[in-house]
């Protein structure tokens, strides 16, 4: 099963705490040099998942391969992963060459290799004069590749990273979100990076997973978990969208017809199996429902009253109310007269866009 | 893990070897002597004999309530000047006079409790400092002693314990936000209240903490009362050096020992009944 | 009441003459002992005599100075020794307690915690006799039983250390648990992380972090072994420690040679004073 280009595979994994089932039977590989990430909310199981590859936690069953060597006898300290913690854990009683070293000193290196290759990582990561800085010195940003330097200096199989950009304020969250992309092609070291921020998994990642209750909901490019999402969490989770409720009223091929809570009827595109009378959520992105008179030739449309202007910039949305339920609706800034709470508007949009999935914990 | 296991023993051990044989095992062998009658005919037997002496002489139980009711009293008083204080350091002074003040609070307290009662031996006796400037000051017309008595014991406990009360009290004030005493002054609160309802009550744990402390130490205290009391200045850690030492009857002052460990542990178990505090959340800050 | 809420002028001066009292009856005592160590009196009292270095200095009987005077300077060593001891078994026991509360979970923790405490709300004076009692009806069965004397058992400097331990180690354990608490576990999972064995973590990660807690719980330890009365009194032997041996020249009623040993022990706990506040605030930044 396992392949000579897998730097990482899980196979059966599960974590159990007394009764709680953090990590729920999970199989996986991740393909050498990829930036894989793990998404999902708070407790879905993802830093547990995280820290039994780092082997701070024994899975209760199942196995950890890493390029190819079986893990579950291999303590922490041996294994060839490393971990940026979700604080960074940079070592404060030491100054960052120090921190850098401290990995190479445990394998033994020399001082003379230590120092050429303390500077080398220093340099790729851009802060080629820091070595003498106590920890407390470094901005937030500073840390962070420090952080990572310290890893990478180890050339290790895959690099563990715990949500370290939750601490960072949104701009430079932004921005290193941007610096770790290219720090993992410049390295060519497969990533494993857990995350909450759909975001985050989006622009970084060649591969996300989406997890939630100690499964993955599904494993996919960020395109693919964006416009083909195949539960209704994922949809719910990987992107903003408005969700309906409805029943199936009839199916035909890949088209269905939905017939919703407020007495609309929709056409939606669906992939999974769906049966007659089944209740099913039917979703649509904000940006794929048009406004007003360019609205007429599609498919599905409805009436909606205007509740409130979202101004923010280029994602500037309306809130309106579909009979009852609120929508969240793209528009162009150009667009923006007539958007006056209480005016009538229509809505519309193509059948393709509109998703129609089982509801959650039906199937 | 088993090797966790291991560990877990590896770091016990030193503490089951610390308190099992230098204070539990101690405190079950005195009970086990205070409770023994010692005969070189019939050998040792069962005897509530000691006991029964405490009662039967009024001495004895006497010097025992004495000695429980000035230690509280030292404790009521230590608390009543230290709050203020406390109070000054915490929530008025700022920046480095906050520092200093606390400073001079501490550090009189980092020398020997006996220096400090022998400070206080130089101010209060007959030739001292105190009686030299009444005299000078026409106040009196003789050398007055004003040490060895019980003013002098209680000056000399309220002054040792001094510190055990500010240091919590600094702390537990300092963790009170400005904020509640605004917030209780813009709904309409006055001093007074404000103090009754929201200072004194966030204080509280520092408050209990403080005043075990100082009744611990003033009830065990050996060495103010020996050096500022009188002759008949009865103290009853006095009572049971004199039976262990000068008269070596240990089975009476084993008696004597845990009779005034039930005392103090009585009284704290009551203050943190009352107050309802732990032992552990007082005694951790 | 707090800054931005002022008392009025009447109160706040009130307030500030009842601080500067406060002040004065804290320090009074010190200053006084300071004051007559430097008068060249045989008596620690008025009238002032005219200053004088022989109470430090003074190589003849009767004026026999601090540093002549040869019982006292072995004293001196005395509570050294003891103190140095205090302070290494103290710091073992408080960085084992503190490992054992803070990285293991065991039922029955907290009624350790609380047991670990329990050294302090025990008079002083009760430990010491209670150690007293145990260790010498074990030396007594021992030299009964196999006809074996053990000298440490014995009142003498061994048991006086043994007696602070017992309630020494209590109070460092507090200070390095808190501080130990603080730690981000973390770090010690990074190193692991990074190829260090679990002794290579805690001795390259973890003991750095503790390491001025535990030079300031040093501190703390060895001062409060080196003024300690109490526990102390009820374990001596022949070699009388500073406190013990100043007692017993305070009862004789003493030259002011007394004050030149206060005088000497106030500068040495003042230093060790500044520099375990100099470390505390290290640590909190």
């Amino acid at each position: 099963m396992t392949h000579p280009d897998d730097a990482l595979s899980c196979s059966n994994l599960t974590k159990k705490f007394d009764s709680f089932t953090a990590v729920d039977d999970l199989s996986f590989t991740v393909e050498k040099g990829r930036f894989f990430s793990i998404l999902g909310p708070s407790g879905c199981g993802k830093t547990t998942l995280l820290r039994m590859l780092a082997g701070f936690e024994h899975p209760t069953s199942g196995s950890i391969t890493i390029k190819g060597q079986e893990m579950s006898n291999v303590p922490p300290n041996l294994r060839p992963v490393n971990m940026v913690f979700q604080h960074l854990a940079l070592f404060p009683t030491m100054t960052v060459a120090q921190n850098i070293a401290y990995g190479l000193k445990r394998r033994g290196v020399n001082r003379a290799d230590r120092e050429k290759k303390v500077l080398e990582v220093l340099a790729r990561v851009g802060l080629p004069d820091s070595g003498e800085k106590a920890i407390s010195q470094l901005s937030g940003g500073q840390k962070q590749r420090i952080a990572i330097a310290r890893c990478l200096v180890l050339e290790p199989e895959v690099l563990l990273l715990d949500e370290p950009l939750g601490a960072l304020d949104l701009k430079l969250r932004e921005h290193m979100k941007v610096e770790l992309k290219q720090l993992q092609q410049e390295f060519g070291t497969t990533f494993v990076y857990i995350t909450h921020d759909q975001s985050e998994a989006l622009v970084m990642s060649d591969k996300v997973a989406v997890m939630n209750h100690g499964r993955f909901e599904q494993v996919g490019s960020p395109q693919e978990l964006y416009r083909a999402p195949k539960t209704a969490f994922t949809a719910r989770f990987v992107g903003d969208t408005n969700a309906f409720e409805g029943t199936v009223q009839s199916v035909e091929g890949d088209r269905a017809e939905i017939a919703l809570a407020n007495g609309l009827v929709v056409a939606a595109r669906t992939e999974s199996t769906v049966d007659l009378g089944k209740s099913v959520e039917v979703f649509i992105r904000p940006e794929n429902i048009m406004l007003g008179e360019a609205a007429q030739s599609r498919e599905n449309t409805m009436e909606a009253i205007v509740l409130q202007e979202l101004f923010d910039g280029a994602n500037s949305k309306v809130l309106v109310n579909c009979s009852g339920q609120q929508v969240q609706v793209h528009h162009s800034v150009s667009q923006a007269s007539g958007l006056t709470p209480g005016n009538k508007l229509s809505l519309s949009w193509d059948w393709q866009h509109t998703l129609c999935l089982p509801k959650d914990g039906a199937s | 893990m088993t090797n966790s296991r291991w560990h877990f023993y590896l770091f016990l051990s030193p503490l089951l070897l610390w308190l099992g044989l230098l204070v539990i095992w101690p405190h079950a062998n005195m009970l086990d002597v205070s409770l023994t009658e010692r005969s070189y005919i019939k050998g040792n037997s069962f005897s509530l004999k000691h006991y029964r002496l405490f009662f039967e002489q009024p001495l004895y139980w006497l010097t025992y309530v004495r000695t429980a009711w000035v230690a509280i009293l030292t404790t009521l008083m230590t608390l009543l000047i230290s709050f203020p204080v406390a109070y000054y350091i915490a929530k008025i002074a700022k920046g480095r006079s906050k520092l200093v003040l606390f400073l001079a609070c501490i550090l009189p307290f980092w020398v020997s409790e006996l220096v400090r009662a022998y400070g206080w031996m130089i101010v209060l006796r007959e030739s001292g400092l105190l009686s030299g400037l009444l005299l000078s000051l026409g106040i009196i017309s003789e050398p007055v002693e004003f040490l060895y008595n019980d003013g002098a014991i209680l000056l000399g406990l309220v002054y040792s314990g001094m510190l055990f009360m500010i240091v919590p009290l600094v702390s537990a004030l300092d963790s009170l936000d400005n904020s509640y005493i605004e917030a209780g002054f813009d709904l309409g609160g006055n001093r007074w209240n404000i103090l009754r309802e929201i200072v004194i009550p966030h204080a509280m744990p520092g408050i209990v903490s403080g005043c075990i402390i100082v009744f611990m130490l003033s009830l065990g205290n050996y060495l103010i009362p020996n050096l500022m009391g009188g002759k008949d200045s009865l103290w009853f850690t006095e009572q049971i050096f004199t039976q262990f030492i000068t008269r070596f009857n240990w089975e009476q002052g084993s008696a004597f020992g845990i009779l005034l460990l039930t005392l103090s542990s009585l009284i704290v178990w009551l203050s943190l009944k009352v107050t309802r505090q732990s032992l552990s959340s007082t005694m951790g800050q | 009441m707090i800054a931005s809420i002022p008392m009025g002028p009447k109160s706040s001066a009130l307030y500030k003459v009842y601080i500067a009292c406060f002040l004065v009856f804290l320090l009074l005592p010190l200053a006084v002992v300071i004051v007559f160590s430097f008068n060249d009196s045989l008596f620690p009292a008025l009238p002032w005599q005219g200053f004088s270095w022989t109470w430090y200095f003074g190589t003849e009987q009767p004026k026999l100075g601090l540093f002549h005077d040869h019982r006292l300077l072995e004293s001196i060593a005395n509570s050294a020794f003891v103190a140095i001891f205090v302070t290494i078994f103290s710091l073992l026991l408080a960085l084992c307690n503190a490992i054992l509360f803070v990285r293991f979970r065991f039922r029955g923790k907290d009624f350790a915690y609380v047991l670990m405490l329990l050294p302090l709300v025990i008079p002083g004076v009760i430990l010491g006799v209670s150690i007293l009692v145990a260790s010498s009806q074990l030396a007594n069965w021992v030299d009964d039983a196999m006809a074996w004397e053990i000298e440490w058992l014995r009142p003498g400097l061994a048991l006086v250390v043994m007696g602070q331990v017992a309630f020494i180690a209590s109070i460092s354990s507090l200070v390095l648990i808190a501080r130990y608490r603080k730690f981000d576990t973390s770090l010690e999972e990074a190193a692991l992380n990074l190829g260090a064995t679990r002794i290579t973590a805690f001795f390259t990660v973890t003991l750095p972090f503790l390491r001025s807690t535990l030079v300031s719980a040093g501190i703390v330890s060895f001062l409060m072994s080196f003024e300690n009365f109490n526990t102390t009194l009820m374990l001596v032997g022949s070699d009388n420690p500073l406190t013990i041996a100043m007692f017993e020249r305070l009862r004789e009623g003493s030259t002011p040679v007394i004050n030149s040993v206060s005088v000497f022990l106030m500068m040495f706990s003042a230093v060790l004073a500044l520099v375990y506040l100099s470390m505390s605030t290290k640590n909190k930044s």
